[in-house]
């Protein structure tokens, strides 16, 4: 709601000039002047790890071992947070405050396996069973001060008043596993596993499960036929298909729970906090993987293209249900998805000389990845959509929305038309599902309309990419070597949730705005302009969810170079110096992408908000060891 | 500690840890909450329940702010000074689907209705399988709240009783709902039907002493003339009244400490009044206070997102000797011509006896 924000305010000086204080005026903004409140707060925190790992091993009969694997994890982590009775954290009536925090988180694994491997001629197999318990367990401790005596002294003890929160959280396992292997002379592979899960995040009737898998593998280069090959060096074809699940992130989603967060005069208070579905069943993944392994030509040319395919069954997600429950939202096992495509990868040596070697690397993904089935409400024909926000950065900076048949990542929204020429004014497509030109007018042959409100939401785009990966180009001469390496994508959308506040028409007239929203302003005098008028007078408020903030993800960036010359041998010899190289690192150096305005390169929601873009950076080293 | 020491210990600590994955291994409770099926049990926990209605009550999506702005910026006794600050469209009645919709009323007190809900049932089904405990002070409180929330909700969303009362009103749980629930509306008939249900339910099992923060019979009985008055039952809404006036106790402010009214607690024309503490729902940036203070006053967050309009104003400006210029201070726009309201107190008065005693005297 507070949304206006002061962008310049890094820029400004520290200190009012006539009187010489501190600048604690905000300036029509919600941005606080940082560098005079940097002094005024302090944050310290340290992690103390402590790990313990006991193995033994027993073996009881010849190929037959025991195998008890006993391990404990501890990590303590301090935290000591001020605000100084200056800061605007900490001003009247808090005056000055303190929080010492301490989390202690726990892991215990208990393995114990028995593993039985034997070779018989050309057989070979191996077989595993065991079983296996985790305990999650995180201590957490705040204790907090207010109304502190004295800016020296920052410690809870010396506090007005305090108040202080501990409690804990955590999660069990256990499982039963077993694998079974074999192969024949190395030339043909053929594996088996089962396990079968419990878990505390679970509901007690589904808190078991049964994961299994199968997998083959057949090295062909090693048969009769291809050993003389001139063209190939390697051939090796494997396959699997098997289960895996997914628990949900939260520890208690399975419960319906009452929590005493609402205290009332003093008094505990209490209040439902969730209505779970106690039915909650493991989000299972059913995989399929090809793929073909090859070299050739002296192994100049080395590659694989693997072909994959992911069935997500029971697709564990917070729902949104008829608020009139008295909630919004609860986790559900919500339906099907799918992701499947080919990835592949090529390497060649180009040059493979002595003193002159140059090899290249290229890789891709090409990716599907589709909603294919939703619970149905009612008997409903359809599975129910469901729409949902990029909770990344919880500023619910782009909306999607689940519907079968559409993609994962399916952008939900206006349609923006652009800008009317004639009057400046925002136009939106109606997309009524009917009639492709119902509306207030018709603009491009299409039905649009000034008014948002009016027009339909739609799916708007899609951020899965057609294609993404890398590529790699390693040039060594005589000690001095030239690496790059590439990250590309094509196709797909993103969204910039971010733009829109240094972009805004009118509505948020306090707000700044940037110069690519004047240069393409519409105008009197541009009546080309591509954004909308800077107009004080609409209330409609039309930084909606919508193609105006959609852009091409396409992009293609250096991510990575790196120029190096190792010192040759000879130079080194009398000094007791075995290796030295001396290097020149940049990282995101170049940028070509559609999307000029922002960094190309986002999340894995496709979406961008306010968070800050990879840096341009340079490194120089030397690096010796002796 | 030689090594085969430490084997020994090794396979020890695992056979332990082995053995205490006993059967409850796998059912890992939080220590923050509870299973809400287990939750009530003694008049202890419905205290606690209770507490728990009063404190969702102050949420800054009802009477803590929204609910009270929702009256007087739609009104139009308050305006805003520029657009973005927030809630503008209050003022602006820019409300849509997908933008300012505003849902705050109906999930927040949907929210606690399945707290009030939730209680009721608990209560009920603990009084059937036989508990000798007396729970009728939270029972009552429980349904007086419930039939305020609903009176609250049908006025958002339904027509005025007065006007068509066969129109929708809003859905009407009364019982916790299975997360697949989807009722459907009712009429705003039998919304009110069961509000005059619940109040008349609650009144008899409800204390007549004043406790702070609470409500009590009168609190009940102040609800009642205020739902009979909006459903055009004068001779109703006046008996209840009266009955507020005659036996409650409370007394009018003189027209000096009208003025600190605003700044105290609890005073004497107070019925029923909701407590927000520090560090409790002290909303503190999202309070209704401070969505009513001039720009940065006191504060730099301050936005000075509302001021007394125009129409209001100049009714007030018929009267200078009126008491409520004492709570108006200057506003963003002029220093001296446009005061505006300052809120001063950290409670919500929500009830008030001038409020009876105004209707007692419209009645007469």
């Amino acid at each position: 709601m507070l949304q206006s924000r002061n962008l310049l305010w890094p820029v400004y000086w520290p200190t009012d000039y006539k009187t010489g204080l501190p600048f604690t005026a905000r300036f029509g903004s919600l941005a606080q002047n940082n560098v005079y409140y940097d002094n005024e707060w302090d944050n310290t925190a340290g992690t103390l790890n402590i790990s313990a790992v006991e193995a033994l091993t027993v073996n009881i009969l010849s190929g037959l071992t025991a195998k008890s694997i006993f391990s404990y994890n501890n990590s303590q982590i301090k935290e000591h947070l001020y605000y100084s009775a200056l800061h605007f954290s900490g001003v009247a009536p808090v005056n000055g405050q303190v929080h010492e925090l301490s989390t202690n988180i726990n892991k215990m694994v208990s393995s114990t396996t028995l593993n039985y491997n034997k070779k018989i001629l050309q057989h070979s197999i191996g077989v595993l069973a065991g079983y296996e318990a985790e305990k999650n367990l995180t201590d957490f401790m705040r204790s907090s001060g207010n109304n502190l005596p004295s800016s020296s002294l920052p410690t809870v003890v010396t506090a007005g008043t305090t108040n202080a929160s501990a409690y804990n959280w955590g999660y069990n396992m256990q499982s039963f596993l077993s694998r079974a292997e074999y192969n024949f002379s190395d030339k043909y592979f053929l594996s088996a596993s089962y396990r079968r899960d419990g878990n505390s995040r679970f509901g007690p009737v589904n808190r078991w499960a049964n994961f299994w898998s199968v997998g083959g593998a057949w090295n062909i280069f090693k048969e009769d036929f291809l050993k003389e090959s001139e063209i190939l060096n390697e051939l090796r074809i494997r396959g699997s298909y098997g289960t895996n699940a997914t628990t949900p992130s939260g520890n208690y989603g399975w419960r319906t729970l009452l929590s005493f967060t609402d205290k009332y005069m003093e008094q505990p208070g209490g209040s439902i906090i969730s209505i779970a579905d106690s039915g909650l069943a493991w989000e299972t993944n059913y995989n399929t993987n090809f793929a073909i392994e090859f070299g050739l030509l002296e192994r100049r040319v080395t590659g694989s293209i693997e072909y994959f395919n992911r069935d997500s069954r029971n697709l564990l997600m917070d729902v949104p249900i008829s608020m009139v429950t008295g909630l919004g939202s609860t986790l559900k096992n919500i339906g099907k998805i799918n992701n499947r495509g080919i990835e592949w990868n090529l390497g060649i040596d180009i040059v493979r000389k002595e003193f002159l070697k140059w090899s290249l690397g290229l890789n891709g993904t090409l990716m599907n990845s589709k909603v294919t089935k939703l619970n149905r409400q009612g008997g409903a024909q359809a599975g129910q959509d469901i729409i949902w926000n990029d909770p990344t950065g919880n500023d619910a900076r782009a909306q999607f929305i689940y519907r079968e048949g559409q993609s994962m990542l399916a952008f939900y929204g206006f349609e923006w038309a652009g800008v009317d020429p004639t009057n400046g004014k925002n136009v939106w497509y109606i997309n009524d599902p009917n009639s492709s030109t119902t509306g207030d007018f018709e603009f491009n042959g299409r039905g649009a309309t000034y008014t948002y409100s009016k027009a339909n939401r739609i799916i708007i785009g899609n951020g899965t990419p057609k294609m993404f990966g890398g590529f790699t180009s390693d040039l060594e001469y005589k000690g001095i070597s030239l690496n790059l390496n590439f990250i590309y994508k094509l196709g797909g959308d993103l969204y910039d949730g971010a733009y829109k506040d240094v972009a805004d028409d009118g509505y948020y007239w306090e707000r700044i705005r940037s110069q690519d929203y004047y240069d393409n302003m519409w105008t009197d005098n541009n009546t080309l302009g591509t954004l909308p008028k800077l107009s004080g007078n609409d209330l409609t408020d039309p930084m909606q969810y919508s193609t105006r903030q959609l852009h091409d993800a396409s992009f293609l960036r250096l991510k990575n170079a790196t120029i190096a010359y190792r010192l040759p041998h000879n130079l080194l010899g009398g000094i007791g110096v075995r290796n030295a190289r001396v290097f020149v690192n940049g990282t995101n150096l170049f940028t070509t992408a559609k999307y000029k305005l922002a960094d190309p390169e986002v999340n894995q929601f496709a979406t961008r908000g306010w968070e800050i873009p990879f840096a341009k950076t340079y490194t120089f080293g030397i690096e010796v060891s002796f | 500690m030689n090594y085969n020491n430490i084997k020994i210990l090794s396979i020890i600590v695992a056979i332990l840890f082995l053995s205490a994955c006993g059967k409850g291994f796998l059912d890992v409770k939080p220590t923050n909450s509870v299973p809400a099926g287990t939750a009530i049990k003694t008049v202890a926990d419905a205290r606690v329940a209770v507490n728990g209605i009063m404190r969702n009550m102050t949420n800054s999506n009802y009477y803590g702010r929204n609910f009270i702005l929702y009256g007087d910026v739609r009104g139009g006794d308050m305006t805003l000074y520029s657009q973005g600050r927030g809630l503008d469209a209050l003022y602006t009645f820019n409300h849509t689907v997908s933008a300012n919709n505003f849902s705050g009323f109906w999930s927040t007190i949907y929210n606690n209705i399945l707290q009030a809900n939730n209680l009721i049932f608990n209560i009920n089904k603990l009084k059937a399988e036989g508990s000798t405990e007396n729970f009728d002070s939270f029972l009552g409180q429980a349904l007086t709240a419930r039939a305020l929330m609903y009176f609250d909700l049908v006025r958002i969303y339904g027509k005025s009783y007065a006007d068509n009362k066969s129109a929708w009103g809003v859905p009407q749980p009364l019982e916790p709902l299975p997360a697949s629930a989807q009722p459907l509306r009712s009429t705003v008939n039998d919304n009110y039907t069961q509000i005059l249900k619940d109040l008349t339910d609650a009144a008899p099992l409800l204390p007549k002493t004043k406790s702070n923060g609470y409500l009590n019979y009168y609190g009940n009985r102040a609800i009642q003339a205020r739902v009979y008055l909006t459903m055009g039952d004068f001779p109703a809404a006046l008996t209840a009244a009266e009955d507020v006036i005659n036996n409650g106790g409370y007394t009018l402010y003189n027209r000096t400490n009208w003025v600190s009214s605003w700044a105290t607690q609890f005073g004497s024309e107070s019925i029923f009044e909701l407590g927000i503490f520090p560090n409790e729902g002290d909303l503190t940036t999202a309070s209704l206070s401070f969505y009513l203070r001039r720009r940065s006053h006191g504060n730099s967050a301050a936005l000075g997102f509302f001021g007394a309009s125009d129409y209001f104003l100049n009714r007030l400006k018929q009267d200078a000797t009126d008491v409520r210029w004492g709570i108006m201070l200057a506003d963003e726009i002029s220093t001296t011509a446009n005061p505006r309201l300052e809120h001063l107190t950290n409670t919500v008065v929500l009830l008030h006896y001038r409020e009876m005693a105004n209707r007692h005297l419209l009645q007469q």
